[in-house]
């Protein structure tokens, strides 16, 4: 359990298609260990971890959700407030890197806040691969998210998407405070934009706005 | 193996999960009253109680007309049913209301091995058939269940083209996650084709329905008389739920799409269905209101409560006693019996 002191409270969640490995991911994140006999996720679970970015902690509420599109309407409501999403894909499924575009629209639709997401290719283990690194990439650029392959099998690159995301997620928490203090003197709405000035200025470490 | 079944289906079906017409029957058949003196159940020891019991059922199967409105047969039930009689019970119990020939099963079943399913057509929620195939393994925690149903395993079969099976008889409905652990359950008692009879009639079934659909609204009517429920029960925990933001998603859909069979074990979930098959779907909602009961007590936080809601570890006893002691309003069992769509 993570009692303890930490800067932060995020909720994050976890979208993508049934089996490709949303559930694994996060066990072995949060849990250090990959469990071959998981079960399939009906609605939503839930996991917690406290992630520390250089000098802050932030607690990671994370919100797993089931991948059959049928639960969207119920793992929809799980999207307010989310700051953080993790969008996956398995490399050794290609339809479920075509549907990724189809999980960022369904936030797009759902919620207007400002979000930190990452693009995770899951299943680098496996040797009979059907999505190239290239296509993650770009697809990642297009939505100006960061892009990374892992295997939740082997602990590959598990970490990074955590600490990837952390550093976004700090960044826009760090700034949001700014707001909060500068809000006193502006309209409400004055965030957004100057967050979308900052994305354009430096593209890859910002928070995107999907 | 197929030959005897249709001894045990087809002519009955007001009795299934229909409260109404059960009540009333109680002075007649004196003669079973006499012998089911159910107190000597709950005193005799486990396996003696068990042949009782056994023998007990083999007659009222033998004179199942006779005896299926008999309010003595239900308490018989609460009980629990003998795992060994389950296996011609429960088709008796739930009948063939939909009246599935074996015929139309074996064709269903044929057919949908040489399915093909492009994105050119729209089938409705049949293209929901290629999620069972992977969800085979990863159903049940519990080793010994998982390896008698993945992929390789004894019955990963029969498992995977009874639904398959059911999504091409109900292309409407289709397949949802959740399902796997309903038909696991009926297999460990039943074959393929009576498997498949019951499977159809709960997931048809009016007030189940709705949720195998996740019928946004009738969802959240459902949710909201749960939540009324709560109130009334155990008004702490309500407060608790609250305050921790845990909704009936968290928890409830899971618990009912499964009808219990992935948070509780096969144990007690025989002999919830029992009564479910009996007393209809009102057992669902009080065996809910009994968990978070006896959960409520180690709710701390967040993460703890919706941890002890997704792995449950109860005693079968108390729960069963819980759930008798389950307030449930007229009312409010009105309306979560006419939910329907």
């Amino acid at each position: 359990m993570s009692l303890g002191y930490y800067d932060w409270l995020v909720k994050v969640i976890v979208l993508g298609d049934s089996g490709v490995g949303k559930t694994n991911i996060l066990t072995q994140f949060c849990d250090s260990k990959f469990s071959q006999n998981y079960t399939a996720t009906i609605g939503v679970d839930f996991k917690i971890k406290i992630l520390n970015v250089q000098d802050k902690k932030i607690k990671l509420q994370i919100w797993d959700t089931a991948g059959q599109e049928r639960f969207r309407n119920i793992t929809q409501t799980y999207y307010k407030g989310a700051y953080g999403i993790i969008f996956v894909y398995s490399l050794i499924d290609r339809n479920s890197f075509n549907n990724v575009e189809g999980w960022i629209k369904s936030i797009l639709e759902s919620t207007t806040d400002e979000v930190c997401s990452i693009l995770v290719g899951n299943k680098l283990d496996s040797q009979d691969r059907r999505v190239q690194t290239a296509e993650g990439e770009k697809l990642a650029q297009k939505y100006n998210m960061p892009f990374i392959e892992t295997s939740a099998l082997e602990n590959k690159n598990i970490q990074d998407i955590f600490d990837r995301l952390g550093q976004n997620l700090k960044i826009r928490l760090e700034n949001e405070g700014q707001k909060v203090s500068n809000n006193i003197h502006t309209q409400s709405g004055q965030f957004k934009l100057n967050q979308e000035v900052n994305q354009t200025e430096q593209p890859t470490s910002s928070c995107n706005s999907c | 193996m197929l030959s005897s079944k249709n001894k045990y289906v087809g002519s009955d079906f007001s009795g299934y999960l229909e409260p109404k017409g059960i009540q009333g029957s109680l002075q007649q058949n004196d003669n079973l009253c006499q012998n089911l003196n159910l107190t000597e159940y709950s005193r005799s020891s486990k396996p003696e109680q068990e042949k009782q019991l056994k023998l007990k059922w083999q007659e009222i199967a033998q004179d199942w007309q006779k005896y299926q409105r008999d309010v003595k047969v239900i308490q018989l039930a609460e009980f629990g049913i003998p795992f060994s009689s389950r296996r011609f019970m429960w088709p008796l119990i739930v009948g063939n209301k939909h009246q599935i020939t074996l015929e139309l099963f074996e064709i269903l079943s044929e057919q949908v091995q040489n399915i093909i399913i492009d994105g050119k057509y729209n089938y409705g929620r049949l293209n929901s058939i290629k999620l069972i195939e992977k969800d085979l393994g990863r159903t049940f925690d519990v080793p010994s269940l998982r390896n008698i149903f993945s992929s390789g395993g004894p019955l990963s079969g029969s498992l995977q083209s009874i639904l398959e099976t059911f999504c091409l008889y109900r292309p409407d409905i289709g397949y949802i996650q959740g399902m796997t652990y309903i038909a696991s359950i009926l297999l460990t008692y039943l074959d393929d084709y009576q498997t498949f009879i019951i499977f159809s009639s709960l997931i048809t079934h009016p007030q189940l329905l709705p949720i195998y659909l996740l019928d946004t609204n009738l969802l959240q009517i459902i949710f909201l008389q749960f939540q009324k429920l709560i109130k009334i029960n155990i008004p702490q925990t309500y407060q608790l739920l609250k305050s921790y933001n845990i909704d009936c998603s968290n928890f409830l859909l899971e618990w009912t799409i499964t009808l219990y069979a992935k948070p509780l074990n096969p144990d007690i979930v025989g002999r919830i269905w029992d009564r479910m098959f009996f007393g209809g779907t009102n057992i669902l909602w009080k065996t809910g209101i009994a968990l978070l009961k006896l959960l409520s007590p180690k709710f701390k936080d967040l993460e703890t409560t919706l941890h002890l809601l997704k792995q449950p570890q109860v005693n079968e006893e108390e729960l069963l006693n819980e759930i008798n002691l389950v307030d449930y309003p007229d009312n409010i069992s009105e309306i979560l019996y006419n939910v329907q769509l």
